[in-house]
Protein backbone atom coordinates (compact mmCIF):
# COMPACT_ATOMS: atom_id res chain seq x y z
CA UNK A 1 0.00 0.00 0.00
CA UNK A 2 1.64 3.65 -1.12
CA UNK A 3 0.94 6.84 1.00
CA UNK A 4 1.27 9.69 -1.96
CA UNK A 5 0.19 13.29 -1.67
CA UNK A 6 -2.79 13.92 -3.47
CA UNK A 7 -4.05 17.59 -2.52
CA UNK A 8 -2.83 21.14 -0.88
CA UNK A 9 -5.04 23.98 0.59
CA UNK A 10 -4.15 27.04 2.10
CA UNK A 11 -6.56 29.20 3.66
CA UNK A 12 -5.25 32.56 3.14
CA UNK A 13 -2.90 33.80 5.05
CA UNK A 14 -3.76 37.48 6.47
CA UNK A 15 -1.83 39.60 8.76
CA UNK A 16 -4.49 40.60 10.74
CA UNK A 17 -7.73 38.51 10.47
CA UNK A 18 -11.25 39.22 10.21
CA UNK A 19 -13.43 39.70 12.90
CA UNK A 20 -15.31 36.38 12.28
CA UNK A 21 -11.90 34.65 11.46
CA UNK A 22 -10.83 31.97 14.09
CA UNK A 23 -8.10 29.40 14.34
CA UNK A 24 -11.10 26.74 14.21
CA UNK A 25 -12.32 28.52 11.04
CA UNK A 26 -9.09 28.95 8.99
CA UNK A 27 -8.27 25.54 9.44
CA UNK A 28 -11.73 24.08 8.34
CA UNK A 29 -11.53 26.80 5.43
CA UNK A 30 -7.48 24.69 4.52
CA UNK A 31 -9.29 21.31 5.24
CA UNK A 32 -12.01 21.92 2.09
CA UNK A 33 -9.33 23.41 -0.05
CA UNK A 34 -7.12 20.71 0.29
CA UNK A 35 -10.09 17.91 -0.23
CA UNK A 36 -11.28 19.76 -3.36
CA UNK A 37 -7.86 19.77 -4.51
CA UNK A 38 -8.08 16.02 -4.31
CA UNK A 39 -11.27 16.23 -5.43
CA UNK A 40 -12.81 13.82 -2.19
CA UNK A 41 -15.02 14.96 0.17
CA UNK A 42 -15.27 15.25 4.18
CA UNK A 43 -16.82 11.56 4.26
CA UNK A 44 -13.78 10.36 2.50
CA UNK A 45 -11.60 11.29 5.22
CA UNK A 46 -10.73 8.40 7.96
CA UNK A 47 -7.66 10.16 9.47
CA UNK A 48 -6.81 13.62 11.00
CA UNK A 49 -4.11 15.01 12.08
CA UNK A 50 -3.55 18.62 13.45
CA UNK A 51 -1.53 20.80 14.99
CA UNK A 52 -2.21 24.50 16.51
CA UNK A 53 -1.09 26.69 19.47
CA UNK A 54 -4.53 27.80 19.71
CA UNK A 55 -7.36 24.77 19.91
CA UNK A 56 -7.31 24.97 23.49
CA UNK A 57 -9.27 23.86 25.56
CA UNK A 58 -10.12 21.62 22.08
CA UNK A 59 -7.89 19.11 21.29
CA UNK A 60 -7.59 16.92 18.18
CA UNK A 61 -11.00 15.24 18.55
CA UNK A 62 -13.21 17.79 19.36
CA UNK A 63 -11.76 19.84 16.15
CA UNK A 64 -12.63 16.40 13.85
CA UNK A 65 -16.08 16.58 15.32
CA UNK A 66 -16.79 19.96 14.42
CA UNK A 67 -15.63 19.03 10.92
CA UNK A 68 -17.93 16.36 10.88
CA UNK A 69 -15.49 13.71 10.12
CA UNK A 70 -15.87 9.92 11.52
CA UNK A 71 -12.42 8.82 11.70
CA UNK A 72 -9.85 5.89 12.41
CA UNK A 73 -6.99 7.36 12.85
CA UNK A 74 -5.97 10.51 14.55
CA UNK A 75 -3.42 12.66 15.83
CA UNK A 76 -2.33 15.95 17.16
CA UNK A 77 1.16 16.94 17.16
CA UNK A 78 2.94 19.81 19.20
CA UNK A 79 5.80 20.15 17.52
CA UNK A 80 5.84 23.40 16.44
CA UNK A 81 7.71 24.21 12.70
CA UNK A 82 8.49 20.80 12.41
CA UNK A 83 4.87 18.92 13.12
CA UNK A 84 4.32 18.97 9.36
CA UNK A 85 6.86 16.44 9.04
CA UNK A 86 5.94 14.72 11.96
CA UNK A 87 2.36 14.42 11.15
CA UNK A 88 2.96 13.43 7.32
CA UNK A 89 5.59 11.05 8.24
CA UNK A 90 2.97 9.15 10.68
CA UNK A 91 0.17 9.70 8.23
CA UNK A 92 1.94 7.59 5.91
CA UNK A 93 2.70 4.89 7.95
CA UNK A 94 -0.55 4.77 9.11
CA UNK A 95 -2.28 4.52 5.57
CA UNK A 96 0.65 1.55 4.66
CA UNK A 97 -0.20 -0.76 7.31
CA UNK A 98 -3.80 0.14 6.68
CA UNK A 99 -5.42 2.03 9.74
CA UNK A 100 -6.54 4.88 7.16
CA UNK A 101 -6.89 5.48 2.86
CA UNK A 102 -7.45 9.09 3.21
CA UNK A 103 -5.70 11.27 5.97
CA UNK A 104 -5.69 15.24 6.43
CA UNK A 105 -3.57 16.81 7.97
CA UNK A 106 -3.46 20.42 8.88
CA UNK A 107 -1.74 23.53 10.47
CA UNK A 108 -2.86 26.86 11.38
CA UNK A 109 -3.47 29.42 14.27
CA UNK A 110 -5.48 32.85 14.45
CA UNK A 111 -3.76 34.43 17.51
CA UNK A 112 -3.90 38.23 18.34
CA UNK A 113 -0.43 40.20 19.41
CA UNK A 114 -1.37 39.63 22.97
CA UNK A 115 -2.06 36.19 22.74
CA UNK A 116 1.13 36.18 20.45
CA UNK A 117 2.92 37.53 22.84
CA UNK A 118 1.39 35.45 25.97
CA UNK A 119 2.80 32.30 23.40
CA UNK A 120 6.43 33.73 23.11
CA UNK A 121 6.28 34.22 26.97
CA UNK A 122 5.28 30.92 27.97
CA UNK A 123 6.85 28.93 25.07
CA UNK A 124 8.26 25.61 27.89
CA UNK A 125 9.09 26.16 31.52
CA UNK A 126 12.87 27.78 30.72
CA UNK A 127 11.94 30.26 28.52
CA UNK A 128 8.77 31.09 31.08
CA UNK A 129 11.25 30.58 34.18
CA UNK A 130 14.44 31.99 32.47
CA UNK A 131 13.87 34.11 29.22
CA UNK A 132 10.63 36.18 30.15
CA UNK A 133 12.06 38.19 33.08
CA UNK A 134 15.15 39.50 31.19
CA UNK A 135 12.78 40.86 28.53
CA UNK A 136 14.32 38.76 25.94
CA UNK A 137 11.25 39.62 23.70
CA UNK A 138 10.50 36.46 21.77
CA UNK A 139 13.04 34.37 19.61
CA UNK A 140 14.17 37.76 17.68
CA UNK A 141 17.17 38.48 20.56
CA UNK A 142 18.36 34.67 20.58
CA UNK A 143 18.37 34.47 16.73
CA UNK A 144 19.90 37.85 16.35
CA UNK A 145 22.89 36.59 19.09
CA UNK A 146 22.82 33.35 16.70
CA UNK A 147 23.34 35.33 13.12
CA UNK A 148 26.12 37.38 14.74
CA UNK A 149 27.41 34.27 15.17
CA UNK A 150 27.08 33.02 11.54
CA UNK A 151 28.70 36.23 10.24
CA UNK A 152 31.92 35.62 12.55
CA UNK A 153 31.86 32.02 11.50
CA UNK A 154 31.43 32.30 8.10
CA UNK A 155 32.64 35.41 7.03
CA UNK A 156 29.00 36.27 5.70
CA UNK A 157 27.84 40.58 5.45
CA UNK A 158 24.40 41.93 5.88
CA UNK A 159 24.30 42.24 2.06
CA UNK A 160 24.18 38.25 1.99
CA UNK A 161 21.49 37.95 3.96
CA UNK A 162 19.71 40.50 2.44
CA UNK A 163 20.35 38.20 -1.26
CA UNK A 164 17.91 35.22 0.32
CA UNK A 165 15.61 37.87 1.67
CA UNK A 166 15.07 39.73 -1.72
CA UNK A 167 15.44 36.53 -3.68
CA UNK A 168 12.44 35.40 -1.76
CA UNK A 169 10.78 38.90 -1.89
CA UNK A 170 11.01 38.39 -5.71
CA UNK A 171 9.15 34.71 -5.56
CA UNK A 172 6.76 35.55 -3.36
CA UNK A 173 5.53 38.83 -6.01
CA UNK A 174 4.20 35.51 -8.03
CA UNK A 175 2.26 34.01 -5.08
CA UNK A 176 -1.07 35.16 -4.68
CA UNK A 177 -0.93 34.01 -1.30
CA UNK A 178 1.91 35.34 0.03
CA UNK A 179 1.23 38.64 2.85
CA UNK A 180 4.26 40.19 1.25
CA UNK A 181 4.02 41.08 -2.57
CA UNK A 182 5.93 44.13 -3.50
CA UNK A 183 9.19 43.16 -4.49
CA UNK A 184 12.15 44.56 -2.25
CA UNK A 185 15.54 46.32 -3.28
CA UNK A 186 18.58 45.25 -1.60
CA UNK A 187 19.02 48.67 -0.60
CA UNK A 188 15.17 48.86 1.22
CA UNK A 189 16.72 45.59 3.12
CA UNK A 190 19.45 47.49 4.32
CA UNK A 191 17.75 50.45 5.58
CA UNK A 192 15.26 48.25 7.41
CA UNK A 193 15.33 49.55 11.01
CA UNK A 194 16.93 47.43 13.00
CA UNK A 195 14.15 45.08 15.53
CA UNK A 196 17.49 43.18 17.43
CA UNK A 197 21.08 44.26 15.89
CA UNK A 198 22.24 42.58 13.48
CA UNK A 199 18.52 41.40 12.35
CA UNK A 200 16.20 44.04 11.05
CA UNK A 201 12.41 44.14 9.86
CA UNK A 202 12.55 42.31 7.05
CA UNK A 203 14.92 39.39 8.67
CA UNK A 204 12.44 38.59 10.76
CA UNK A 205 9.43 36.67 10.57
CA UNK A 206 5.76 38.05 10.47
CA UNK A 207 3.15 36.52 11.86
CA UNK A 208 -0.08 35.78 9.69
CA UNK A 209 -2.96 34.10 10.69
CA UNK A 210 -4.20 31.26 8.53
CA UNK A 211 -4.34 27.85 7.91
CA UNK A 212 -2.42 24.86 5.49
CA UNK A 213 -3.38 21.56 4.72
CA UNK A 214 -2.69 18.53 3.16
CA UNK A 215 -4.66 15.21 1.72
CA UNK A 216 -1.95 11.85 1.79
CA UNK A 217 -3.87 8.85 0.54
CA UNK A 218 -3.94 4.79 -0.54
CA UNK A 219 -2.22 5.48 -4.19
CA UNK A 220 -6.14 4.04 -4.99
CA UNK A 221 -7.73 6.82 -3.75
CA UNK A 222 -6.26 9.21 -5.75
CA UNK A 223 -9.04 10.56 -8.11
CA UNK A 224 -7.86 13.29 -10.46
CA UNK A 225 -5.48 13.13 -13.24
CA UNK A 226 -3.03 15.62 -11.59
CA UNK A 227 0.39 14.50 -10.63
CA UNK A 228 0.66 13.19 -6.96
CA UNK A 229 3.93 13.03 -5.14
CA UNK A 230 5.65 10.47 -3.41
CA UNK A 231 7.75 10.89 -0.11
CA UNK A 232 11.07 9.18 -1.33
CA UNK A 233 12.55 10.07 2.12
CA UNK A 234 11.92 11.74 5.57
CA UNK A 235 14.06 12.14 8.58
CA UNK A 236 13.94 13.67 11.71
CA UNK A 237 15.96 14.95 14.76
CA UNK A 238 15.00 15.93 18.14
CA UNK A 239 17.16 17.23 20.54
CA UNK A 240 20.36 16.00 18.48
CA UNK A 241 22.44 18.75 20.64
CA UNK A 242 20.85 19.15 23.80
CA UNK A 243 21.12 22.69 23.54
CA UNK A 244 24.82 22.65 24.17
CA UNK A 245 26.35 24.14 20.59
CA UNK A 246 26.35 27.26 18.18
CA UNK A 247 23.07 26.66 16.82
CA UNK A 248 24.87 26.93 13.42
CA UNK A 249 24.18 23.13 12.63
CA UNK A 250 20.71 21.92 13.46
CA UNK A 251 20.12 17.92 13.53
CA UNK A 252 19.66 17.56 9.45
CA UNK A 253 23.69 17.08 10.04
CA UNK A 254 23.14 14.28 11.86
CA UNK A 255 20.47 12.76 9.48
CA UNK A 256 21.61 13.68 5.97
CA UNK A 257 23.89 11.13 5.29
CA UNK A 258 20.79 8.64 5.62
CA UNK A 259 18.18 11.03 4.14
CA UNK A 260 20.06 10.93 1.06
CA UNK A 261 20.79 7.06 0.90
CA UNK A 262 17.03 6.65 1.58
CA UNK A 263 15.93 8.97 -1.48
CA UNK A 264 18.30 7.66 -3.78
CA UNK A 265 19.44 11.17 -4.75
CA UNK A 266 22.22 13.52 -3.64
CA UNK A 267 21.46 17.53 -3.55
CA UNK A 268 22.55 18.11 -6.96
CA UNK A 269 19.77 16.00 -7.98
CA UNK A 270 16.78 18.27 -6.39
CA UNK A 271 14.89 21.04 -8.44
CA UNK A 272 13.81 23.30 -5.61
CA UNK A 273 14.64 23.37 -1.90
CA UNK A 274 11.44 24.70 0.57
CA UNK A 275 13.79 26.11 3.86
CA UNK A 276 11.70 26.47 7.22
CA UNK A 277 12.90 30.28 7.15
CA UNK A 278 12.17 31.74 10.50
CA UNK A 279 15.29 33.67 9.89
CA UNK A 280 17.42 34.26 6.71
CA UNK A 281 20.52 32.29 9.22
CA UNK A 282 18.16 29.07 9.46
CA UNK A 283 18.04 28.82 5.83
CA UNK A 284 21.72 28.75 5.54
CA UNK A 285 22.19 26.55 8.03
CA UNK A 286 20.09 24.26 6.98
CA UNK A 287 21.14 23.78 3.26
CA UNK A 288 24.72 23.58 4.73
CA UNK A 289 23.27 20.62 6.95
CA UNK A 290 22.16 19.25 4.23
CA UNK A 291 25.13 19.33 1.75
CA UNK A 292 23.73 22.02 -0.45
CA UNK A 293 26.50 23.87 0.27
CA UNK A 294 29.80 22.66 -1.64
CA UNK A 295 32.44 23.03 1.39
CA UNK A 296 30.57 24.85 3.59
CA UNK A 297 31.24 27.36 1.96
CA UNK A 298 28.16 29.94 2.44
CA UNK A 299 29.79 33.32 0.78
CA UNK A 300 30.32 31.46 -2.65
CA UNK A 301 26.80 29.44 -2.27
CA UNK A 302 25.08 32.98 -1.87
CA UNK A 303 27.17 34.41 -4.91
CA UNK A 304 26.53 32.13 -7.01
CA UNK A 305 23.42 30.06 -6.08
CA UNK A 306 21.62 32.76 -4.69
CA UNK A 307 21.86 36.12 -5.89
CA UNK A 308 20.82 35.12 -9.93
CA UNK A 309 18.56 32.43 -8.23
CA UNK A 310 19.91 29.33 -10.31
CA UNK A 311 19.10 27.66 -7.51
CA UNK A 312 15.33 28.18 -6.45
CA UNK A 313 14.58 28.51 -2.30
CA UNK A 314 11.59 29.26 -0.91
CA UNK A 315 9.75 29.63 -4.32
CA UNK A 316 6.37 31.00 -2.25
CA UNK A 317 8.38 33.97 -0.89
CA UNK A 318 9.06 31.26 2.26
CA UNK A 319 7.48 32.57 5.57
CA UNK A 320 9.34 35.26 5.51
CA UNK A 321 7.16 36.97 2.92
CA UNK A 322 4.13 34.73 2.69
CA UNK A 323 3.84 34.69 6.76
CA UNK A 324 3.96 32.17 9.82
CA UNK A 325 0.88 30.85 10.28
CA UNK A 326 1.61 29.34 14.10
CA UNK A 327 3.43 25.86 13.97
CA UNK A 328 2.27 25.95 9.85
CA UNK A 329 5.75 26.73 8.70
CA UNK A 330 7.07 23.35 7.92
CA UNK A 331 3.71 22.26 6.15
CA UNK A 332 3.70 25.02 4.32
CA UNK A 333 7.12 23.72 3.10
CA UNK A 334 5.68 20.82 1.96
CA UNK A 335 2.63 22.24 0.07
CA UNK A 336 5.19 24.75 -1.81
CA UNK A 337 7.15 21.64 -2.68
CA UNK A 338 3.97 19.98 -3.75
CA UNK A 339 2.61 22.12 -6.05
CA UNK A 340 5.76 22.93 -7.79
CA UNK A 341 6.30 19.10 -8.60
CA UNK A 342 2.45 19.32 -9.61
CA UNK A 343 3.67 21.86 -11.91
CA UNK A 344 0.75 24.28 -9.90
CA UNK A 345 2.54 26.91 -9.27
CA UNK A 346 1.51 29.16 -11.71
CA UNK A 347 3.88 31.91 -12.35
CA UNK A 348 6.33 31.01 -10.26
CA UNK A 349 6.81 27.62 -11.50
CA UNK A 350 10.21 25.63 -11.69
CA UNK A 351 10.29 24.51 -15.01
CA UNK A 352 9.75 20.71 -15.12
CA UNK A 353 10.45 20.03 -11.24
CA UNK A 354 10.43 16.58 -10.43
CA UNK A 355 12.54 16.23 -7.08
CA UNK A 356 12.38 18.75 -4.53
CA UNK A 357 13.62 18.95 -0.53
CA UNK A 358 11.13 20.71 2.37
CA UNK A 359 12.32 21.05 5.80
CA UNK A 360 11.00 21.93 9.24
CA UNK A 361 12.68 23.17 11.95
CA UNK A 362 11.28 24.72 16.04
CA UNK A 363 10.68 24.04 19.25
CA UNK A 364 13.32 26.95 20.66
CA UNK A 365 13.91 25.34 23.88
CA UNK A 366 16.19 27.95 25.67
CA UNK A 367 18.97 28.89 22.89
CA UNK A 368 17.85 27.67 19.22
CA UNK A 369 15.57 25.30 17.40
CA UNK A 370 15.50 21.44 19.15
CA UNK A 371 13.70 19.73 16.13
CA UNK A 372 14.99 19.43 12.48
CA UNK A 373 13.58 17.31 9.55
CA UNK A 374 13.61 16.52 5.79
CA UNK A 375 11.34 15.18 3.47
CA UNK A 376 12.40 15.15 -0.38
CA UNK A 377 9.69 14.73 -2.31
CA UNK A 378 8.96 12.98 -5.77
CA UNK A 379 6.54 13.76 -8.94
CA UNK A 380 4.55 10.88 -9.83
CA UNK A 381 3.07 11.52 -13.73
CA UNK B 1 19.53 39.57 43.63
CA UNK B 2 22.03 36.89 44.91
CA UNK B 3 24.99 36.29 43.42
CA UNK B 4 25.56 33.60 40.53
CA UNK B 5 23.48 31.33 38.73
CA UNK B 6 21.53 28.40 40.08
CA UNK B 7 23.22 25.15 38.50
CA UNK B 8 21.81 21.43 39.18
CA UNK B 9 24.89 19.44 39.66
CA UNK B 10 25.28 15.96 39.56
CA UNK B 11 26.11 14.30 42.60
CA UNK B 12 28.04 11.40 40.72
CA UNK B 13 29.80 13.38 38.12
CA UNK B 14 29.77 16.53 39.28
CA UNK B 15 28.51 18.20 35.68
CA UNK B 16 26.45 21.65 36.22
CA UNK B 17 23.36 22.47 34.14
CA UNK B 18 21.12 25.30 33.39
CA UNK B 19 18.84 25.56 33.51
CA UNK B 20 17.87 21.97 35.39
CA UNK B 21 17.73 18.63 33.54
CA UNK B 22 16.64 15.31 34.87
CA UNK B 23 19.00 12.88 34.59
CA UNK B 24 22.06 13.77 34.26
CA UNK B 25 23.61 13.78 30.28
CA UNK B 26 27.06 12.59 31.09
CA UNK B 27 26.62 9.60 33.63
CA UNK B 28 22.78 9.34 33.27
CA UNK B 29 22.18 9.48 37.21
CA UNK B 30 19.73 11.36 38.77
CA UNK B 31 21.09 12.51 42.00
CA UNK B 32 21.34 16.68 42.10
CA UNK B 33 22.89 19.20 44.41
CA UNK B 34 22.17 22.96 44.04
CA UNK B 35 25.36 24.77 43.13
CA UNK B 36 25.78 28.90 42.04
CA UNK B 37 28.57 29.30 38.68
CA UNK B 38 29.23 33.46 39.76
CA UNK B 39 31.79 34.31 36.62
CA UNK B 40 31.43 34.05 32.81
CA UNK B 41 32.26 35.89 29.41
CA UNK B 42 30.12 37.32 26.88
CA UNK B 43 29.79 35.25 23.42
CA UNK B 44 27.55 37.54 21.70
CA UNK B 45 25.17 40.43 21.97
CA UNK B 46 22.56 41.79 20.82
CA UNK B 47 20.04 45.38 21.34
CA UNK B 48 16.65 44.22 21.20
CA UNK B 49 15.32 47.37 19.53
CA UNK B 50 11.54 46.28 18.91
CA UNK B 51 9.16 43.92 20.66
CA UNK B 52 6.11 43.27 18.29
CA UNK B 53 3.05 44.49 20.32
CA UNK B 54 4.54 46.54 23.27
CA UNK B 55 4.33 50.13 23.21
CA UNK B 56 7.16 51.97 24.69
CA UNK B 57 9.64 49.75 24.42
CA UNK B 58 12.82 50.60 26.14
CA UNK B 59 15.87 49.26 24.12
CA UNK B 60 17.37 46.10 26.54
CA UNK B 61 20.91 44.29 26.22
CA UNK B 62 20.71 40.95 25.82
CA UNK B 63 23.94 38.65 25.86
CA UNK B 64 24.71 34.84 25.40
CA UNK B 65 27.16 34.23 27.62
CA UNK B 66 29.62 31.20 28.65
CA UNK B 67 29.82 30.93 31.79
CA UNK B 68 33.17 30.02 34.16
CA UNK B 69 32.27 25.95 33.85
CA UNK B 70 31.05 26.36 30.28
CA UNK B 71 27.49 26.51 30.81
CA UNK B 72 25.95 28.66 27.53
CA UNK B 73 23.51 31.13 29.29
CA UNK B 74 21.17 33.75 28.06
CA UNK B 75 21.41 36.98 30.40
CA UNK B 76 20.23 40.33 30.42
CA UNK B 77 23.26 42.63 30.65
CA UNK B 78 22.53 45.99 32.60
CA UNK B 79 25.49 47.69 30.40
CA UNK B 80 26.61 47.64 26.64
CA UNK B 81 29.82 45.20 27.52
CA UNK B 82 31.96 44.30 24.97
CA UNK B 83 31.62 40.45 23.59
CA UNK B 84 34.64 38.56 24.97
CA UNK B 85 34.47 40.61 28.38
CA UNK B 86 34.35 38.63 31.68
CA UNK B 87 30.79 39.43 33.57
CA UNK B 88 30.16 38.43 36.88
CA UNK B 89 26.25 36.65 37.04
CA UNK B 90 23.56 37.14 39.10
CA UNK B 91 19.96 35.75 39.66
CA UNK B 92 16.91 37.05 40.48
CA UNK B 93 13.75 34.28 40.65
CA UNK B 94 15.14 32.41 37.45
CA UNK B 95 16.07 35.85 35.49
CA UNK B 96 20.02 35.87 34.96
CA UNK B 97 21.82 39.34 34.97
CA UNK B 98 25.24 40.07 33.95
CA UNK B 99 27.59 43.13 34.67
CA UNK B 100 31.52 43.74 34.52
Amino acid sequence: MEALIIGTGEAKYTRHPAPDQSTHTVIRDAVLLALADAQLGVSDVDGFAVSSFSLEPDRAIDLAWRLGLSLRWLMQDTNGGASGHNMLDHAIAGIERKAASVVVIVSGDVLSPAEGATLSANYNRATRDHLTPIGFSGPNSLFAMLTTRQMRKYGLEREDYGALVTSQRNWASKNPGAVYRTPLTLEEYMQAPSVADPLTRYDCVPAVAGATALVVAASERRLTGDAAVRVRALRQSFNFDQQQGDGLTTGLASIADDFWREGAARPQNVDLACIYDDYPAMVFTQLNDLAFVQDGNLKQFVKHRILDERFPVNTSGGMLSAGQAGPAGGLHAIVEAVRQLQHKAHGRQVPDARLAVATGYGMVLYRYGANAAAALLERVS
Amino acid sequence: MRAGVPVSRCRSCGTGYFPSRLICRNCQKADWSEDRVCEGFIEEITIVRHSMGTANWKPKIIASVKTSEAQLIVASLEENVEPGSTVMLFEQDGAVFAKK
